[in-house]
């Protein structure tokens, strides 16, 4: 037990109410924290040293940091639906009830049998798989290994909650609201323009919130506080706190995560930001790097900043007893506060040979032994760090210091991620030993700490200017905004040290999470993996959930030593989105997602089609399959649907049918180059079969013209193709013949459709009352007449997909349900029954009338359908023409479409076989044929129209059956019925 | 320790890992070759070693511009499938299904294939006779196939979405138990080393700027950011930049150029047991060993050389995984990244002589390059050495698209792997 | 996620956009009698270029009109967009120019 939480009267604790108590369960102990507390720092307070294991090695770990930047303490947060695997035990913030678990021990993470692999731990250096597990397969080995690797476990429920959306504009996005931003965001909203200002944390602040520094003669906090609600007065802008800036993308397009804590019932419980700025200022802020000597992993090795961040934010003292290691002033700044606290500071460990009077003034006068040009070789302990050893760099003086806690600062790292992502570049910089951000690709500017000032003077200066540039470049000017007064303390003045000298590599630990040393960063550089791409997957660096906040410019300078280069030769990895993990939920949020992903389409007709007790699938449109009397099964139904269209009457509701008016003086010319037919020359009144073909030849969809009146044509695509095709003519026409007098308008909504098909089809049209002249010889096959029809204003279109005499009615939508009740009543004396698609297919697939797309594929061209003679016979260009002529268009063994007759039924999907039992064809839709009672099918196949009458083989799933070539019209070949 | 094994490893624990040999060496660039082949990735590094392996062309250099496996072999989604519908598509990617399944033992590196199965789902009763039809022709063509019942699906991902009510209900799949995945770096890493022994110069950071050519217009040699070196054969595997290398030829081919994203969680402990893709909605899912979610989908729509990727795309390809897996909604994703894939009209490859006499192509695999590295490598090698197309390569000539003859996948596969 | 300066609806999100191909391509003719060879040059080949490329796009969930964009591959950046029409002005503050 060493961590403990403060007494209220030395430290209250900043951003916790000591007056709520919360009560949580980590790893099934029970414990209590305070409301503001994070889970790490209720554990610390609660003296929980052993709060995690790590990756590969299963070690032990305790808490490291304070943010995102956290790496060992890796939690399973609840169970059952909400759970939710691999948080931060740092950013999650407590509530009363909350339980969590270690991620990838057992049984526990203070006692974890993981923990034996560390036996063969030599065996095991950084790659080691790619070296073995190959006799006598992967296989044998790799579902341990799956079963040891992965943290936490996945929900293997649906997620009860919601995630949703907000899009905004701005003029301006700051992210981070430390003091950099907050001045950067009250400047640039004085000015009037309309601001962002997002932050991570609960509070605005950012650094201030746990520094105790001071700002304009108050406390850092307090200044944020008010510079806050100066900045949310101003109604253009905005402050959202609880949000993570996760991804810059191109075009100053920027996500966001906010976390709506206490989300219950349908409230959100995370909101993604898509926000469109104008100018984007990133003030977010740095992170601390650690030290790299053997036994750094030891739980109560902890960052310096961390330190500072518990004892002022959470009134926790991590330990009892702190030696404080450093590269920098960091240092001497958590000394200075545990020191207050009441913690003993054993010593600073500084690696800087000439550490400044002042400081080491300051320390002396509390008794701290300093410690300079010195480093930690060696940190012992079993479950929790004891003691450190001590060197003086160059050899010499050596000891050992017990302690319960190990500060440790390296250096601080600008949080670059977001420039880096927005395409901005990044340059090495000796003396603050980091990676600072120079040129922008886009309209962005860094400021503060993410640019490398780590002084709060400088965080201030830059904030405002960079507030004031933003305005200026956008043409918001007015006066400036004046920075306060600051407390200030310098953390430039630092030494680059990337791993301890003399150290034990192999247990110097660079990459905490993925237990990655210093020794296999060497070993990776020895083998030539000097590349730091190469090194990140070679090693897994910065692989694990932290994303490497703490372990990648380690590594890099670890690297450039390695092989001589300077870390900027080295390079950076790339910084990829998201920032920190983003759930899947937030990140689709705005996604049409379950019932919406594609919104169900409803014909006019619909509630009729389920009063007649039909059964509807999806079509693209939602349509009725077939109307199942009690018993029968989807077949039976069908059939029987089909028999009665050929023998009296049958009535199908259409509606989905594509409907597309072509108006125009050059109407018919557009036509003429859409269809591979001529459709110039059709006649008012009169109907024309076409087919369209894509550039490459290719059939993309059938239908029919029909001339409506001069320079007016309406055309019929097929219901499922409808949109597509639209903006396939709508780009023809803008793109390619944009001289053409012509405009395309899409009425299929428009109009409901309503089909009567059969023999008594045209007594059924009589009875209803009809006053357009139905006889063959006035009203023909591929004809179309306007009219009445039981009072209805209507466009009758003498069509037919069945071979039937079949009458297609046209009325305004609304009407469709009442005509088709009419169409009901009185139907009923010639035996009308409503019929499916599944009956249509059936009726279609006899007939030998093709579906664009089930009967041919993306390389059937007009030819192979017979449609070649057409071809010839037109004077004029159309689309897709010229590749018709290409090599493999003009060949003999090209794919032709065919019936099949058997005795068995077949199957769509069996392949028709050669003598050397390949594949020479395939059939594409069969059934039974409800008119020629036998079952048939349609089918692609090789020189097909060479073979008719040919016994073939056909293949399915292993078994073979035969049939027959036949021409793929079955049924009434002559048309007689058709045109009857 | 050059070989690699389980006694290597323990003696080299034995002396702290110290005497572990360079993978692959770092030569200067020699003022001649045989053979030049631009593109370190999976495809270069892969016909190296076949030239030195099968055909005994050893005085070979890789020329590659960043690092060996940094284009499209390290960032793609690792899939390695065959079920592919036309027989000269079947018969190049089992090719390279079966040299990967000798592949470890091949270049003594393990490149961990798991052959957990792959999984197309079936959504519609049109994709249900589709997925029919195409399982037959595979079978046919000797690809293991199956069409499977949802019960089955039940049993091999029960954390699947297999409601009736769903939008888009999963009726049945197509399963290649033989598909899976390959930790993809470890191909070009294996494939460098087996070439480096044999004696392959594999020089990185290197950019190739120009090709040099005789009177007849021949290649003569190939300028490079390191100097010129002389070679009458170059073979190209670029991928995505193929265009670019093209245009410094002076020729142009039928490819564009787009991103391709991919992304993957955080690593959680096993939960997806094979490679699951939807045509319904064009995004896959498979797991590493390592418990991440790997995550892919559609290409961006627009051409780009970024690799980055769009959000929009990024977001609908979310939304299509969680149509699948709704409870993985709370799971988070960790990393996000997008390669450049060249993608010919009819998603095939081209392999093959180029207009330019001497430069030989290996491009267009589009987002399915990865699961095709050995037997791309294995097929510009064969070219290089012999001049003429291996069997294999044959139908995916660069003249296919002036005779028509297309090899359409786009309308087998209808998504990028 | 690019923003898209349409000359008829303003700066609106990638998301309402449809890529369509590069802007320049000329479409032989019957009468042009190409050969199979430069009729697959103009259905396949293409310049591809890492850099400006002159390219179609729709305002599918906008104006439905087509446009013609200048933009760079690598950086994403638009340098210029243009209304894709040759016949008739409709608004005259909007340039015309097809085909530069």
């Amino acid at each position: 037990m060493t961590g403990y939480r403060l007494d209220s009267t030395i430290n209250m604790g900043s951003l916790i109410d000591r007056r709520k108590s919360l009560s949580f369960t980590f790893n099934g102990t029970r414990y209590k924290g305070y409301e503001g507390d994070s889970l790490a720092s209720a554990l610390l307070a609660e003296g929980v040293m052993v709060a995690g294991r790590s990756f590969k090695y299963h070690r032990p770990r305790g808490v490291f940091a304070a943010d995102s930047q956290e790496t060992n303490v890796i939690v399973q947060l609840e169970t059952g639906a909400i759970t939710e695997p691999n948080l931060k035990a740092t950013q999650i913030e407590l509530y009363e009830g909350l339980v969590a678990r270690s991620v990838n021990c057992w049984p526990s993470a203070r006692f974890d049998l993981g923990a034996l692999i560390g036996l063969i731990k030599a065996f095991m250096p950084a790659g080691f798989y790619y070296k073995t597990f190959m006799w006598p397969s992967w296989h044998l080995f790799e579902s341990t290994i799956r079963r040891a690797a992965g943290l936490g476990l996945s929900p293997i429920q649906p997620d009860p909650d919601r995630y949703m959306v907000q899009h905004a504009t701005c003029d301006l996005l700051v992210v981070g609201a430390g003091p950099a931003g907050l001045m950067a965001a009250d400047q640039a909203s004085a000015l009037g323009m309309r601001v962002i200002l997002a932050d991570d944390k609960k509070q605005s602040g950012g650094s201030l919130l746990w520094n105790g520094q001071e700002v304009g003669g108050e406390k850092g906090q307090v200044w944020a506080k008010n510079k806050a609600q100066t900045i949310k007065k101003n109604l253009l802008s905005q402050i959202l706190n609880r949000t993570t800036v996760v991804g810059y993308y191109d075009h100053n397009f920027l996500l966001a995560i906010e976390y709506l804590p206490n989300a219950t019932g349908h409230s959100p419980r995370q909101k993604l930001w898509k926000i469109r700025a104008g100018h984007v200022i990133l003030a977010t802020g740095s992170f601390e790097r650690p030290l790299v000597y053997a036994g750094n992993d030891l739980p109560g090795t902890m960052l310096n900043s961390a330190i500072i961040h518990y004892v002022n934010a959470y009134g926790v003292a991590p330990g009892e007893c702190a030696v404080i290691f450093t590269t920098n002033n960091t240092g001497y700044e958590t000394a200075r506060v545990l020191t207050a606290m009441g913690v003993t500071v054993r010593a600073i460990i500084d690696t800087r040979a000439a550490v400044t009077c002042e400081k080491q003034a300051w320390a002396n006068e509390q008794g701290i032994i300093i410690y300079p040009h010195t480093v930690i070789k060696t940190a012992k302990g079993g479950k929790a760090v004891r003691s450190v050893q001590i060197e003086q760099i160059g050899g010499g003086k050596c000891l050992t210091l017990e302690c319960d806690l190990v500060g440790l600062s390296g250096g601080w790292n600008p949080a670059v991620h977001l420039f880096s992502q927005s395409g901005g570049k990044l340059e090495f910089d000796d003396r603050l030993a980091t990676f600072i951000p120079t040129t922008s690709a886009q309209d962005v500017t860094s400021v503060g700490s993410a640019k490398g000032a780590f002084d709060l003077g400088t965080c201030l200066l830059q904030g405002r200017d960079a507030g004031l540039a933003a305005a200026a470049s956008r043409g918001f000017v007015g006066e400036s905004t004046e920075v306060p007064e600051f407390e200030q303390w310098d953390k430039t003045d630092q030494d680059m040290m990337w791993t301890v000298p003399e150290t034990s590599l192999s247990s110097a630990f660079v990459d905490f999470q993925s237990d990655v040393t210093a020794a296999d960063i060497g070993l990776a550089a020895r083998e030539g993996f000097v590349s730091v791409e190469h090194l990140k997957r070679y090693t897994t660096l910065g692989m694990g959930v932290d994303q490497g906040k703490s372990s990648n410019i380690n590594a890099i300078g670890i690297m450039g030593d390695l092989t001589n280069r300077t870390p900027e030769k080295v390079g950076t990895t790339k910084f990829r989105p998201p920032f920190t993990p983003v759930t899947m939920g937030a990140m689709a949020a705005s996604r049409p997602q379950g019932e919406l992903l594609r919104p169900r389409k409803y014909m006019p007709g619909h509630n009729w089609h389920i009063s007649k007790g039909a059964h509807m699938l999806d079509y693209g449109w939602q349509r009725p399959s077939h109307y199942p009397i009690a018993g029968e099964t989807m077949q039976q139904a069908a059939l029987r649907e089909a028999k009665n269209v050929r023998n009296a009457v049958g009535v199908l509701e259409s509606s989905p049918l594509g409907k597309f008016e072509v108006m125009g003086a050059d109407a018919g010319k557009f036509l003429d180059h859409i269809y591979v037919g001529t459709m110039s020359n059709l006649k008012v009144g009169s109907i024309r079969y076409g087919l369209m073909l894509n550039e490459h030849g290719t059939i993309i969809d059938d239908g029919v013209v029909a001339k409506l009146s001069d320079g007016h044509f309406l055309l019929n695509v097929s219901s499922g193709h409808a949109d597509r095709i639209m903006d396939w003519l709508e780009e023809w026409r803008q793109c390619e013949w944009p001289d053409l007098d012509v405009v395309i308008q899409n009425v299929t909504h428009c109009w409901g459709a309503i089909t009567l098909a059969g023999p008594n089809a045209r007594a059924v049209l009589t009875a209803l009352g009809c006053d357009i002249p139905l006889k063959n010889d006035q009203f023909p096959h591929m004809r179309w007449r306007m009219g009445t029809l039981s009072g209805f204003d209507v466009r009758i279109f003498r069509v037919s997909f069945s071979g039937e005499v079949s009458f297609e009615i046209n009325i305004p939508s609304n009407h469709t349900v009442e005509l088709l009740s009419r169409i009901e009543v009185e139907g009923k004396a010639y035996g009308l029954a409503p019929y499916g698609i599944e009956a249509l297919d059936m009726l279609r697939i006899e007939k030998g009338y093709l579906l664009i797309g089930t009967d041919t594929d993306s390389s059937t061209i007009p030819q192979d359908i017979g449609f070649g003679r057409a071809i010839n016979k037109k004077a004029s260009d159309f689309i897709g023409r010229r590749s018709l002529k290409r090599e493999t268009a003009l060949s003999d063994d090209r794919y032709h479409l065919v019936g099949l007759m058997s005795d068995q039924m077949m199957q769509s999907g069996s392949h028709i076989l050669d003598q050397n039992k390949k594949s020479r064809g395939f059939i594409t839709s069969a059934c039974f044929g409800a008119g020629v009672l036998r079952p048939i099918a349609l089918a692609l196949l090789r020189a097909g129209h060479d073979r008719m009458g040919e016994k073939v083989t056909l293949y399915t799933q292993g078994t073979e059956s035969a049939a027959t070539v036949c021409q793929a019209v079955h049924f009434d070949p002559d048309g007689e019925k058709l045109n009857d | 320790m050059s070989k690699y094994s389980i006694f290597s490893l323990v003696k080299g624990a034995a002396d702290g890992h110290m005497k572990w040999p360079l993978m692959w060496r770092a030569p200067d660039l020699k003022p001649k070759y045989d053979v030049v082949i631009i593109g370190g990735g999976g495809h270069g590094l892969a016909t190296a070693y076949y030239l030195a392996k099968v055909y005994g062309i050893r005085n070979v250099a890789v020329i590659e511009k960043g690092w060996i496996g940094g284009g499209n072999t390290g960032r793609n989604t690792t899939i390695v499938r065959s079920n592919y519908y036309y027989p000269e598509s079947a018969a190049i990617y089992d090719f390279s299904l079966r040299l990967y399944e000798g592949l470890s033992q091949d270049l003594n590196f393990n490149i961990m294939l798991s052959q957990r199965g792959e999984l197309t789902l079936a959504q519609s009763p049109e994709a249900v006779e589709i997925q029919q039809r195409q399982v037959n022709a595979m079978r046919l063509n000797n690809i293991d196939a199956e069409y499977i019942t949802v019960a089955q699906l039940a049993q091999l991902e029960p954390l699947l979405n297999l409601s009736p009510n769903s939008r888009f209900p999963v009726l049945g799949g197509t399963l290649q138990r033989r598909g899976g995945t390959v930790r993809h770096d470890a191909v070009a890493w294996g494939y460098a080393r087996a070439a480096d022994r044999l004696g392959v110069d594999i020089i990185q950071n290197c950019e190739v700027t120009g090709f040099k050519r005789n009177s007849l217009g021949a290649i003569e040699g190939v300028e490079t950011t390191k100097g010129t070196v002389l070679t009458s054969k170059v073979g190209m595997a670029v991928a995505g930049h193929s265009s670019v290398l093209a245009a410094r030829a002076g020729f142009r081919l039928p490819v564009s150029s787009f991103a391709l994203q991919a992304m993957v969680t955080e690593p959680v402990k096993p939960t997806v047991n094979t490679v699951v893709s939807s045509l319904m909605t064009g995004v896959y899912i498979s797991q590493s060993d390592k418990g991440e979610l790997v995550i892919g989908g559609m290409l961006d729509r627009f051409p780009s050389y970024g690799q980055r990727g769009s959000f929009a795309t990024t977001e609908a390809v979310l939304a299509g995984i969680l149509e699948m897996f709704p409870c993985f909604s709370r799971l988070r994703i960790m990393r996000q990244w997008a390669g450049i894939v060249d993608y010919t009209h009819d998603s095939s490859p081209i392999i093959g002589p180029s207009p330019v006499p001497g430069l030989y192509l290996n491009c267009g695999w589009g987002g399915g390059g990865f699961k095709a590295i050995p037997a791309g490598g294995y097929c510009l090698a064969h070219i290089l050495a012999t001049g003429v197309s291996h069997a294999f390569a044959e139908p995916f000539s660069l003249d296919r698209f002036r005779t028509g003859a297309l090899i359409d996948e786009a309308a087998a596969a209808g998504i990028e792997h | 996620m690019h923003y898209i300066d349409c000359p008829w609806c303003g700066l609106r999100d990638e998301s309402e956009f449809s890529y369509g191909g590069p802007a320049d391509l000329i479409r032989p003719t019957l009468a042009d009698d190409v050969s199979d060879q430069e009729w697959a040059d103009y259905l396949f080949t293409r310049d591809n270029p890492c850099g400006e490329h002159h390219e179609r796009w729709v305002h599918t969930f906008g104006c439905g009109q087509w446009l013609r964009l200048v933009r760079d591959t690598l950086s994403h950046k638009i340098l210029r967009v243009d209304v894709l029409r040759k016949k008739q002005n409709i608004f005259p503050n909007i340039t015309d120019e097809r085909g530069i």
